[in-house]
């Protein structure tokens, strides 16, 4: 296009000269113009342009979310076409894709809203976005600029829990237990006469002072339930041909439980070798025991984005970190598979005063062997092949 | 509305308005037509010319958009051609009157050929033929631009837009040259055996009407092109992209026209004249310069010499009253020169000249990059290159250092300002209002002042350390809250570095302890 162009100007200048015509020299100075002015218009336009992306950054599974592209002319002069593409990951697209072309006046503004679907877990990237535009004419190549991306957490799948029995040392929490040495002092289940032996503690003199004779105050007996999950993704202890599945179920069973734990108000803490696509060193960093739904929402953004990994074996990861939690403390194991050695490692905590409960997910290893080998050290155990199996720990009691 | 009511409704409008830009733009070609006509063949009779080709030119667009190329059969050409050649003759013959027309009829039986084609009728008939061809041509341009749906839906092979919006460019500017060749015969004074007076600006006003139409086509061929571009890679297109596309396009190349209407077109210095001019007032305002400073240090010379008790008289020397115009060689200026109109005027047909040269060239050796290469093989072609480049990084560096220098002394100047308040502290209302450092002042002025009204006023002498330590003399405080918003009152008083807010909250709790202390001693 530039060479018809510089060709018409040789052949005007050539006209300007012989024929002396001034008046060809406006000529000159439209066509230049244009193809000066064109191009630098549509640079400073596209330099005016500001776009914003707002939305949700986290979702559950199964939600729909709302995306919003903010596109506004901030400068005075008009962009007469401007093409906006969205880059959005397959896995939360509900269309097959967002590609738009659209004008703005000065100083003006439009919109884009799209639906996400959250089908599956994980951290997505929302975007980058493209906006490009050129001349009227398309006399220059364009210009193009590019927006930063967004990120869209998408928790994993929670199974709402209610039939779960977990064993606990700790004294004094909030949960009911069968045994009275877990008697909580605040508490009072009833009240009965006193009998020899009673402490003096325990005597409740108001009470007494009414019916006539001592009483003394019983307590409910409860526990609370320190919790910490070991979650094992290591990509080489899962069977190949159930790995992806398997993972999946693990994290999810490991998300249920903690939301459970959360729900019963005790704390809980994730330990995992899963790898973090946002950690520098690429494993996830432990997270204590705490309790409260925000304690909740950290460990569900861990579990919605950790990924497979082959840099610790999972016994390693439980030989180093279950020595550092207190006693008293359940360790919830959600691994694919159990071999002696993890048996072992769990063998000296039950030592060192920690309950253990082994699950077992996916379709791995030998089920019978592990079985007998947990309740060869009284190891609760649970095996669970996929969601609905985990549907047993949804029954009420 | 749908994404197909999206494509016919931006494909309709804009093959509506590209069909109106056609007529509008042949017809400024054919008034430039008319009037060359009739500035070369005088006795020709143009009247209602343009009415005619007018309808030529609607005729044309019309056949062409009606039947199909490929089915464009000869025979409905030829029928084409025997009503065109009818109709123009019977409009060549009709405006002498029907009396003549009459008379000339019955001529054709006797004598057909030189009777039927007349003079006349041959010019009339060249000229409609022309346009005929000419609109022809871009309608059919315009109407392979058109087929959204085809490419939408995918029945039918595309035609290669592109190419088009390029065949259409070439024709604009093959009818703007021709157009322009015809303006510039007609503004001729040099044809006296024409007897024809040359046109005047507002005459050729049709060529810039011209190219102002042609290039808002071109805009809507290229939109054209865009969108089957667009389509084809299934981008989805607003339906209200066709007006601001127009409306943009018209108001834009509208003023670059106007703009380029009234830049100056000729020049009454040359370009080495206007450099030499230019070099010339150069030189003499340095001069004017030099001569204000000379006059300024003689007059001080003159000043200093009163103080040793000498006369003015040395200003009466003739000698130097002489110099200043021997040594400042006051310069003469040009002679004759122009007034400062026609210099501007000059100036910027020179800069707008240079300024369309040199994109020339650098369009044409980006477009030919194997020219470009061979182009700077030679030896000076390579120097001159590193000279543009070294100008141009020396001013990009100099830009980029005087920046950083401003920004280095704004920051400066803010960090001198920051810890000085300017109204009294005691005056300030809101804390809220004042930055983390200002509040540590604030505190420690306060503390001071209380202090001092306690009975233990500070000493101009003392340093904030040892004030510090009599007043821990004197309170008998068990902390340290008189070190600590001592600290902070150094801290925020003679460092540049950022004061956090946790420092301000920090004094503000010190000096609340601290006003415990001495509300007790004030009491004693």
């Amino acid at each position: 296009m530039g060479g018809q162009f510089i060709f018409f100007l040789l052949v005007l200048l050539a006209i300007a000269a012989v024929l002396k015509g001034d008046f060809a020299f406006t000529i000159l100075y439209l066509i230049v113009g244009t193809c000066l002015l064109a191009p630098l218009w549509n640079r400073y336009a596209i330099r005016k342009l500001r776009i914003q992306r707002t939305f949700e950054p986290h979702a559950f599974l199964g939600e729909y979310l709302p995306v919003r592209l903010q596109i506004q002319n901030t400068g005075i002069l008009p962009i007469v076409w401007l093409r906006i593409r969205e880059s959005i990951p397959t896995a939360l697209a509900t269309f097959p894709k967002l590609e738009e072309v659209l004008s703005l006046p000065p100083k003006g503004q439009a919109e884009l809203v799209y639906k996400l679907h959250a089908r599956k877990r994980g951290r997505y990237a929302i975007g980058p976005f493209f906006a490009s535009s050129n001349d009227v004419l398309g006399l220059s190549g364009g210009y193009q600029i590019e927006g930063a991306p967004g990120y869209l957490t998408v928790y994993p799948y929670i199974i709402p829990l209610f039939n779960v029995k977990f064993p606990s040392r700790s004294p004094l929490g909030t949960l009911r237990h069968h045994q009275p040495i877990f008697e909580d002092p605040s508490r009072v289940l009833s009240k009965r006469d006193y009998i020899a032996g009673d402490s003096m503690r325990r005597v409740d003199w108001k009470a007494s002072a009414v019916v006539g004779r001592l009483q003394v105050k019983q307590f409910e007996p409860s526990i609370a339930l320190e919790t910490t999950i070991f979650l094992n993704l290591n990509r080489n202890e899962y069977p190949d041909q159930a790995r992806i599945d398997s993972t999946e179920l693990a994290i999810v069973i490991a998300a249920s439980l903690a939301n459970w734990i959360i729900s019963k108000k005790q704390s809980v803490g994730l330990v995992t070798n899963g790898g973090d696509p946002l950690a520098a060193d690429t494993l996830v960093q432990p997270i204590s025991s705490r309790k409260g739904r925000g304690h909740l929402m950290n460990i569900l953004e861990i579990l919605a984005r950790v990924q497979l990994s082959e840099r610790m074996a999972f016994t390693e990861l439980v030989r180093n970190r279950s020595a550092h939690l207190p006693w008293g403390t359940t360790l919830v194991l959600i691994a694919g598979q159990a071999d002696e050695s993890l048996f072992d490692e769990l063998f000296q905590a039950q030592r060192r005063g920690q309950d253990v409960v082994l699950v077992i997910a996916g379709r791995g290893g030998n089920l019978q062997a592990t079985r007998r080998h947990a309740h060869y050290f009284s190891i609760p155990f649970f095996a669970f092949r996929n969601e609905a199996e985990v549907n047993d720990w949804r029954k009420l009691e | 509305m749908t994404l197909l009511m999206s494509l016919r409704w931006n494909e309709r409008w804009t093959s509506l308005a590209s069909h109106t830009l056609l007529v509008l733009m042949v017809f400024c070609f054919n008034l430039g037509l008319v009037r060359f006509g009739e500035f070369i063949f005088p006795a020709w009779n143009s009247a209602d010319m343009l009415l005619l080709l007018f309808f030529v030119i609607l005729e044309a667009i019309g056949s062409s958009r009606l039947i199909n190329r490929e089915s464009s059969s000869l025979t409905y050409r030829a029928a084409e051609w025997v009503v065109l050649l009818t109709s123009v003759k019977v409009f060549t013959e009709l405006r002498l009157g029907t009396a003549v027309f009459a008379e000339n009829l019955s001529l054709w039986s006797r004598d057909f050929f030189p009777s039927f084609f007349t003079p006349d009728l041959i010019l009339n008939l060249s000229m409609a033929a022309f346009t005929w061809a000419v609109t022809s041509l871009f309608a059919r341009n315009l109407k392979d631009l058109e087929g959204d749906e085809i490419i939408f839906g995918n029945t039918g092979m595309p035609v290669d837009r592109r190419a088009i919006h390029s065949e259409v460019l070439n024709r604009f500017l093959m009818l703007g040259l021709v157009l322009a060749f015809f303006a510039g015969v007609m503004r001729q004074t040099r044809f006296p055996l024409l007897n024809r007076p040359p046109a005047s600006s507002g005459d050729i006003l049709f060529v810039f009407i011209y190219f102002l139409f042609g290039l808002v086509l071109l805009s809507l061929t290229n939109f054209a092109s865009q969108r089957a571009s667009w389509i084809a890679e299934n981008v989805t297109i607003r339906s209200n992209l066709t007006g601001p596309w127009i409306f943009y396009s018209l108001v834009f190349l509208g003023g670059v026209t106007i703009v380029a209407m009234l830049l100056p077109t000729r020049y009454t210095l040359g370009f080495l004249d206007l450099l030499t001019y230019i070099l010339k007032s150069l030189v003499y305002f340095c001069q004017l310069i030099a001569a204000v400073i000379v006059y300024i240090f003689t007059s001080f010379i003159n000043l200093l010499s009163l103080l040793f008790g000498k006369s003015m008289a040395v200003s009466t020397n003739p000698n130097l009253h002489s110099n200043p115009n021997m040594i400042l060689n006051q310069p003469q200026p040009p002679v004759s020169l122009p007034s400062w109109w026609e210099f501007a005027k000059s100036l910027i047909f020179w800069i707008l000249f240079t300024t369309i040269i040199v994109f020339a060239f650098s369009q044409y050796l980006q477009r030919s990059r194997r020219l470009a290469e061979l182009f700077l093989r030679f030896p000076f072609t390579k120097w001159l290159v590193a000279l543009i480049g070294w100008l141009q990084g020396t001013f990009l560096r100099g830009r980029k250092e005087v920046g950083m220098a401003f920004q280095a002394a704004m920051v400066r100047i803010g960090r001198r300002r920051t810890p000085r308040l300017k109204k009294p502290i005691e005056n300030l209302i809101s804390l809220r209002r004042l930055t983390p450092r200002q509040r540590v002042l604030f505190f420690y002025h306060t503390f001071i002042r209380r202090a001092g009204e306690t009975g233990l006023p500070r000493q101009p002498w003392m340093t904030p350390a040892e004030y510090s330590r009599s007043l821990e003399e004197e309170l008998s405080i068990d902390g340290d809250e008189i070190g600590t918003i001592t600290d902070a009152f150094n801290e925020a008083r003679y460092t540049r570095h950022e004061v956090k807010e946790e420092l301000a909250t920090k004094v503000k709790s010190t000096w609340e302890r601290i006003r415990v202390f001495l509300r007790v001693k004030s009491r004693q």
